[in-house]
């Protein structure tokens, strides 16, 4: 009786009455609107008439001539050239057809259930009609904006070096020069902080005055956008005379928008620019007063000939129509097979220009960059996507793209690809021109490890795979010519590996310890901190925070010098490697727990860990909404300038001074 | 040549006015379907009334290109899956979502099959969906979802076996 069962169940799931009326509103609102203008369809079809006529002629001359010139420009686009695996060149015409192409292929494919869209057939008729130059009239981004060099970067730490004596913290990053968006940041006398990263209609960027850990609120920026338009403040810039806001906004379309202030007197920031990138933030890098942003962005429906925004990704600067990338910034590079872009684009704080763009098709996931180069590492779909039959070979893959930045602009150089995921950006680095990666290859039944070292032009010079099977990786730091990783299952190994020699990268030690760190940390000579969670170590549950010291001064010998356990659950301590902070030349270890405090801890070889203060994280009691002690962890920062501590909460800011950590002041916002 | 091209278009013409669907009316008759078949892929009624609003809508503005009454049928089920497969990208979560937040917001029996259902992947279960409830057989469904009748048949058969593991005695008649 499964039928009838099934058949009564399904009869419950309805709409609510409702939303069914708010629809229904809706319908009939945007049938009134498409109504207003049926003079424009009826032309059409009048067009359509005349057209027809013309392409029936041209199909006929065509067939008859075979005259060239009767072809419509994704005819006539050709193949895409490949120099040493670069593409030439590409026109907009070349990218419709290889949309095209990997549309078809994918409503081929097993996964994919139907057409990807609907209109497909419906549309045909109307589209062979209007065959006209693809983008020709179209302004594109490089047109407007020139292909204008940055101007000379203005040293930013020369000038607040010169106004403020005191030191400051700066956000946690990866590689040094390269400063990483954040949700907290500080110039040693003001603080910028997004004050709540919830849904909700009040987003805001908070500037604090702090001296001498007093606090006081000097101006917010609120940011004010239309109702049917939801939006997130994700991270904050700050250059020494810019704010730079970084914005989700979920409408009818994702977006990510760019917004500058001028906040040179912090009292009355002024707004300067607005950019608004199609598709999804993915990251961004400042390096001098330059903002590298990532976007990534996917296009579901069927690319429409006419309309180049259908295809390639655009850009709207202070509300402007959008223009798409240019032609020559788009790179397609062999193995793309997917209908989705992930672009960097080049913007100048100072003027709020675009000076350079890049997108390269097929979507990528995690970002590694120095001041000479980024790293773009996309999961390889094609070895998943379209070949699910063969489950016994699956093997997931990443695909690496290099961009060389030194000269100020941005180039694609070179295409790779290795076996296996990378965890996050830790996971790749670059060192003496070569470039390491760590990944976790997953096949049907199992999980392996596997270190690769590769050249400039992304050809692997050195592996060593198959480490530790069955478990994956927690994290990664690599130091110089050595590599430290831990993966977990039950015990934690970590692992050390010589990368001194790029052909040959040896695994040095493996030392087995319970538990597993998150996040790892240079700490001065010879040492390394690791901050993650204690597992137990016959069942591999998890247990509390735990702070480990490694001695790494001899990687043949790696040992946990000093380890300390916090009897609290949280293992995803030092997943957000920003939200640690961890200064050697202070002693301070500093991160935010799920029960609402934030630690502080010093560290001493002969004394081992040492609680400096379990500060509360301010919250506003009287909000409207509550927020979770996680939510409070993931949102919280711990800084310092000079001899006071600031600990920045989601909603509320407390000072302390470093000696004695007692509360000076408390500003809640 | 010329007469070609003219009588193309006067036929191209004359089929579209034929039939002319109206959205708010094909609301009031299928929006159930889409709504269920939205469901289904997502397991919970929020989501589904997204994929819903977004059908419709997409459904207003090409509403002229609907030609029969068929059609319209065959449209509103393609673009509710098509939807539903955007909705996915668009969250950036993954195909299908093994939850049962059905037991909060419907009563069910401990001898509920949706559940089970839900569990499927989502061909297979808009497949079992459209052969129980909507009726069709296996080359109409082949028709409407445009995949081969060899893949919907495969499609039913998986998803029955499956079915027939975790349903409990009564129902191994799927």
């Amino acid at each position: 009786m499964f039928k009838e069962k099934f058949n009564e169940e399904m009869q419950k799931i309805k709409p609510s009455s409702l939303s069914k009326a708010q629809l229904l509103e809706k319908i009939n609102n945007e049938q009134q609107k498409a109504d207003v203008i049926p003079f424009k369809r009826s032309a059409k079809k009048g067009w359509i008439a005349v057209l027809a006529a013309a392409v029936a002629i041209c199909i006929v001359s065509v067939a008859v001539l075979n005259l060239p010139f009767f072809k419509s420009p994704s005819e006539l686009a050709g193949e895409i050239e490949y120099t040493d695996g670069i593409p030439a060149r590409v026109t907009y015409a070349q990218i419709y057809n290889k949309f095209s192409e990997i549309l078809k292929q994918q409503e081929r494919s097993y996964y994919t259930t139907g057409t990807d869209d609907i209109i497909l057939e419906d549309a045909l008729d109307e589209e062979m009609a209007v065959p006209d130059g693809a983008g020709g009239d179209l302004g594109s981004l490089k047109g407007e904006n020139g292909t204008a060099k940055p101007d000379s970067a203005i040293d930013v730490n020369e000038n607040a070096t010169e106004l403020y004596s005191e030191e400051y913290s700066t956000t946690n990053t990866q590689v040094a020069d390269v400063d990483e968006a954040d949700i907290i940041k500080t110039d040693g006398k003001f603080i910028y902080s997004v004050s709540s990263i919830l849904k909700s209609k009040n987003q805001r960027v908070n500037i604090s005055k702090a001296e001498k850990g007093q606090l006081e609120n000097v101006s917010v920026i609120e940011l004010k956008f239309n109702d049917s338009t939801y939006i997130e403040i994700s991270d904050i810039y700050l250059t020494s005379k810019t704010l730079a806001i970084i914005i989700n906004s979920m409408g009818e379309e994702n977006n990510t928008i760019l917004r500058l202030y001028d906040v040179s007197t912090p009292y009355a920031p002024k707004q300067k620019k607005e950019v608004t990138f199609s598709g999804n933030l993915l990251s961004s890098r400042l390096i001098k007063n330059n903002i590298y942003l990532f976007t990534n962005e996917y296009f579901y429906e069927k690319p429409n000939e006419n309309d180049v925004c259908s295809y390639v990704p655009s850009v709207q600067i202070d509300g402007d129509a959008p223009c798409p990338v240019a032609e020559e910034d788009i790179c397609i590079f062999k193995g793309a097979i997917d209908r989705s872009y992930t672009s960097v684009f080049l913007v100048d704080t100072e003027s709020g220009k675009i000076t350079d763009s890049k997108s390269t098709v097929g979507g990528g996931s995690t970002i590694y960059a120095n001041t000479k180069a980024i790293y773009l590492a996309a999961n390889d779909i094609s070895s998943s996507y379209f070949t699910r039959e063969t489950i016994d070979e699956y093997k997931n893959k990443t695909r690496l793209i290099r961009f060389d930045i030194k000269d100020g602009g941005i180039t694609a150089v070179a295409e790779g690809e290795v076996d296996g995921t990378p965890l996050n950006q830790f996971s790749m680095d670059e060192h003496n021109g070569y470039f390491r990666i760590v990944t976790t290859v997953t096949t049907a039944y199992d999980t392996k490890n596997a270190v690769y070292v590769l050249d400039s032009q992304l050809k692997i010079v050195g592996k060593t795979t198959d480490i530790a099977k069955g478990e994956r990786v927690y994290s990664v730091r690599f130091m110089g010519d050595t590599g430290y990783f831990v993966t977990f299952r039950q015990v934690d190994p970590l692992f050390a590996v010589d990368l001194s020699n790029p052909k040959e990268p040896k695994i040095l030690s493996a030392l087995k310890i319970p538990g597993f760190s998150n996040y790892m940390h240079p700490w001065g000579d010879g040492m390394m901190l690791g901050i993650g969670a204690d597992a137990d170590e016959k069942t591999g549950a998890v247990k509390g925070i735990k702070l480990s010291m490694f001695d790494i001064s001899d990687p043949k010998n790696v040992t946990e010098k000093d380890k300390e356990i916090l009897d609290i659950l949280g293992s995803d301590v030092g997943v957000e490697h920003k939200a640690i902070l961890a200064n050697f030349n202070k002693n301070l270890i500093g991160f935010a727990a799920n029960d609402g405090n934030y630690y502080l801890y010093s560290y001493a070889k002969d004394k081992g860990f040492t609680k400096k203060a379990t500060l509360k994280i301010p919250r506003n009691e009287d909000a409207e909404i509550y927020y979770s002690y996680y939510f409070y962890a993931q949102n919280t920062r711990g800084i310092y300038i000079g001899d006071y501590f600031y600990l920045c909460g989601p909603n509320g800011i407390n000072s302390y001074s470093l000696l004695n950590f007692k509360e000076i002041d408390s500003l809640i916002y | 040549m010329f007469i070609f091209g003219t009588v193309f278009a006067v036929k191209s013409d004359n089929e579209k006015t034929i039939f002319k669907a109206d959205a708010a009316v094909a609301f009031e008759s299928y929006s159930d379907m889409v709504f269920r078949l939205a469901f289904l892929r997502t397991g919970n009624t929020a989501d589904a009334d997204d994929i819903m609003s977004d059908v419709f809508l997409r459904l207003v503005k090409n509403v002229h290109k609907i030609k029969s009454e068929e059609h319209l049928k065959a449209w509103l089920i393609r673009a509710s899956i098509n939807c539903s497969n955007s909705y996915f990208k668009r969250k950036k979560r993954i195909n299908e979502v093994r939850i049962t937040e059905v037991d909060g917001v419907y009563e069910m029996d401990e001898n509920s099959v949706l559940p089970s259902v839900l569990m499927l992947p989502a061909h297979q279960k808009t497949v079992i969906y459209m052969h129980y409830f909507e009726g069709y057989s296996v080359e109409e469904i082949a028709t409407l979802c445009g995949t081969a009748v060899g893949t919907v048949k495969s499609r039913l058969f998986r998803g029955r076996e499956a079915l027939k593991n975790t349903l409990k005695g009564e129902f191994l008649d799927v």
